[in-house]
């Protein structure tokens, strides 16, 4: 009962530390996500014009 | 804490807190409006400039402002051009303001829930408030709505949010008493009117119910809350006709939406706790119609199973409620419903449910060092560890400073794109 538990808690912090690096690893190198969302927001903001009317 | 609100420990922790807040966030009185981050449309506009007059009002209530509904948001922009002009610093005073406030809401509110988190230690319902509220007030997630004005809407939705939970508690604490249910109706359409993500807080009543005793199945606490689930049925569907005024790009399949939302709830849970290269905007992990990468794999299958090792553990109350509170707040943002957005995450969207993470944090390092011989290491390790975060949020701050420093930001991270080139078109 004690190795099981034991074992469950070992297994959950495992899992838990290679998301979390998983995560850091993104963090530190994200320029390697090749997605063109992030294209096509410069060219959202590009577009983008003040809307004011104080001179 | 509400039968010595002027204590000795109160006053010290009200100091505390208030002072970490300046100490991170003082260089922002010499920041600029970022003309070229949203600033251009959100803070300075006709809305901004037309004053209090019923037709400016009028418009600002009923009318979508690109893609969204925070008239409260932009009456607080008018009202502080009305005193102050387009002058930057009283923005951004404006928003640290809010900031010490809500970390102060934070830690009232805190101090009501903890003792009923079936703590019997004395000392833990003492400081688990004080250091949850600490570590939300420098957590490096929390800066960009602090230092950014556009996100102000952030700062004034979770103030009345708040608000309308501190009511609640009161609601049930005494007797009932109907004036408190009304305010927080009040308080919650205020937050509404701020901000969308309001529309979760008859979840968050739920489990304040659970946590103060109440009978779920009960016909009259369900009742209690269809005013409520009303409300935010109406503010939902006002959400949704306002975002759908924005053109909806490339939407990700619902398999998909699986993967991403899996990865975006880690992904906040991470950065909130460890956080490493913040960025104001981060990529989506793959488009549309690709193939997903195997690394997003691995959270499919490792969350159920992370969440199996850990069930006794999550049973327990202070667990499960800062769990839940974590994942009510998140759950609108994890992708898995809307993707109108450029970015897969936003530090700003983890505010209010990084105050769940700070009550687990707190409390797991009270009961540490209760259990553990080694006290002192205890004590070194989360002295470090609150120094790192308050350095890196000191310095974080500063990317806020203008438009140009933010871009210069990004471009520095994203260089070895291989869509690098691509991007340098669109003036990055």
């Amino acid at each position: 009962m004690k190795n099981k538990k034991r074992l469950k808690a070992f297994v959950g912090i495992l899992l838990l530390i290679v998301i979390i690096a998983i995560h850091l690893y993104v963090a530190a190198n994200y320029y390697f996500l090749e997605s063109r969302k992030l294209t096509d927001f410069f060219i959202w903001q590009s577009d983008a014009t003040p809307d004011t009317i104080e001179k | 804490m509400r039968n010595i609100p002027f204590s000795k420990t109160y006053l010290t922790h009200v100091f505390g807190l208030s002072l970490a807040v300046c100490a991170i966030y003082w260089p922002v009185y010499q920041f600029s409006f970022l003309y070229g981050w949203d600033d251009q449309w959100f803070v300075t506009n006709h809305y901004t400039e037309g004053g209090f007059g019923l037709s400016n009002l009028w418009e600002i209530l009923s009318t979508f402002h690109y893609g969204q509904y925070a008239p409260l948001n932009q009456l607080y922009y008018t009202l502080l051009y009305t005193f102050f002009g387009y002058d930057p610093f009283y923005f951004h005073i404006a928003s640290v303001c809010l900031h010490l406030a809500n970390v102060l809401l934070v830690y009232s509110f805190l101090s009501r829930i903890v003792p009923k988190l079936r703590m019997n230690e004395a000392i833990i319902q003492k400081r688990a408030p004080f250091f949850s509220a600490l570590f939300f007030a420098i957590l490096p997630i929390n800066v960009e709505p602090v230092a950014w004005v556009s996100a102000s809407k952030v700062l004034i939705y979770t103030l009345f949010y708040l608000l309308a939970l501190l009511t609640y508690c009161k609601y049930l604490t005494l007797s009932e008493k109907p004036s408190y249910y009304y305010l927080t109706l009040f308080f919650f359409t205020l937050s509404f009117g701020a901000k969308e993500q309001a529309v979760v807080l008859p979840a968050c009543l739920l489990l304040l119910d659970w946590l103060y005793g109440r009978n779920l199945k009960s016909h009259y606490v369900l009742l209690e809350k269809l005013p409520f689930l009303v409300l935010g049925l109406l503010y939902g569907i006002t959400t949704i006709q306002s975002q759908g005024l924005v053109d909806n790009r490339s939407f990700y399949s619902l398999y998909e939406r699986i993967f991403l939302g899996a990865y975006t709830l880690m992904e906040y849970y991470t950065k909130s706790i460890l956080p490493v290269n913040l960025s104001f905007l981060y990529p989506f992990p793959f488009v549309s119609g690709e193939t997903i990468p195997w690394w997003l794999w691995i959270h499919v299958l490792a969350i159920p199973i992370i969440l199996y090792c850990f069930y006794k553990y999550l049973k327990r109350h202070w667990v499960f409620f800062g769990l839940s509170f974590f994942l009510f707040h998140i759950g609108l943002v994890i992708n898995f419903f809307s993707l109108a957005r450029h970015s897969v995450i936003a530090d700003r969207y983890a505010y209010v449910s990084t105050i769940g993470i700070s009550l687990i944090i707190a409390i797991s390092v009270e009961n540490l060092l209760r259990k553990i011989r080694n006290r002192k290491l205890v004590n070194v390790v989360v002295v470090i560890y609150l120094g790192i975060l308050m350095v890196y949020s000191s310095s974080h701050v500063f990317v806020w400073r203008s438009t140009h420093a933010l871009k210069k930001r990004l471009k520095t991270t994203i260089e070895q794109r291989a869509d690098f080139s691509e991007l340098k078109k669109y003036k990055l």
